[in-house]
């Protein structure tokens, strides 16, 4: 992943957007392809929202074989659910930023840990905006 | 899921919150176009199809709703666009670029917004009953 990313593509130098399966303004839920290996992502928070929360893991191109060919809606949602068991990351996104921060998840056992840590990251990104809204205020106004 | 003609009285909903205005213009460079759901969806159902984690069901969940001839009306294209998660997905696009013109067509093409239970409210409702 990459701070200022888009989120529904982690990285914009080394990673793209190859599929998406749930978009509704923004891509939601997709895929992201970053060299030879894939990455489920998904929206897990903040779909409207300017700050938005997402999910990742690596899956197989059988695995997503498997997903493109689920029956259902219901179905294609229990396998992302299934998928998004195992080791990746959660990351934080502001709206016109992209990527502020992010973690490694282990095992998705308490959701709720990463929140304040990357709400930190969040505050911090802020404060250096407002840092520099206050550096040029001085600059441009002063003169 | 094979893509359809979305006919001029088929209602359209846009789904939002109470806590922000409804979008009335793409929020990512370079998609070009808002997002709608065919069909009149009501705001927990709307909220249940764009989320993927289901509607918040606090009472935020909101939604408004116009038909695809209001928009075409307007000038505005409709599109059905289906995706995996969203076979109802519609788009709605300007002959060209979206700019301030689009998004004020876009707007009064809408009714009044209906605000979702909040369905807290409810489970506490059953609690005290039992």
């Amino acid at each position: 992943l990459q701070r200022g990313a888009p989120p529904w593509e982690g990285n914009a130098f080394s990673a793209a957007l190859v599929e998406t399966y749930s978009f509704y303004e923004i891509p939601l839920v997709g895929i992201i392809r970053q060299g030879d290996r894939e990455y489920l992502f998904r929206c897990l928070a903040g779909e409207l929202e300017p700050m938005s929360w997402w999910a990742y893991v690596a899956v197989s191109s059988e695995e997503r074989t498997a997903l493109e060919s689920t029956a259902s809606v219901e179905a294609f949602d229990e396998m992302v659910d299934g998928l998004m068991t195992r080791p990746g990351a959660v990351a934080v996104a502001l709206e016109d930023f992209g990527i502020v921060g992010w973690m490694d998840e282990d095992k998705w056992d308490d959701p709720q840990k990463h929140i304040a840590p990357l709400l930190d990251a969040v505050d911090e990104y802020l404060s250096g905006l407002q840092m520099q809204a206050a550096t040029q205020r001085e600059r441009l106004l002063v003169s | 899921v094979p893509v359809r003609h979305i006919e001029d009285d088929e209602v359209l909903t846009q789904y939002g919150t109470t806590d922000q205005d409804f979008h009335t213009e793409p929020r990512v460079a370079g998609v070009q176009g808002m997002s709608v759901i065919a069909g009149g969806w009501d705001p927990i159902a709307a909220g249940d199809i764009v989320r993927y984690s289901g509607a918040l069901g606090d009472g935020t969940d909101a939604a408004r709703y116009t038909t695809a001839g209001t928009l075409r009306a307007e000038g505005l294209e409709v599109t059905h666009t289906p995706n995996r998660r969203n076979p109802e997905h519609v788009r709605v696009q300007g002959p060209g670029d979206w700019g301030p013109d689009e998004s004020a067509a876009f707007d009064r093409s809408f009714g009044p917004i209906q605000v979702g239970e909040n369905l807290d409210d409810g489970l506490e409702e059953e609690d005290d009953r039992a």
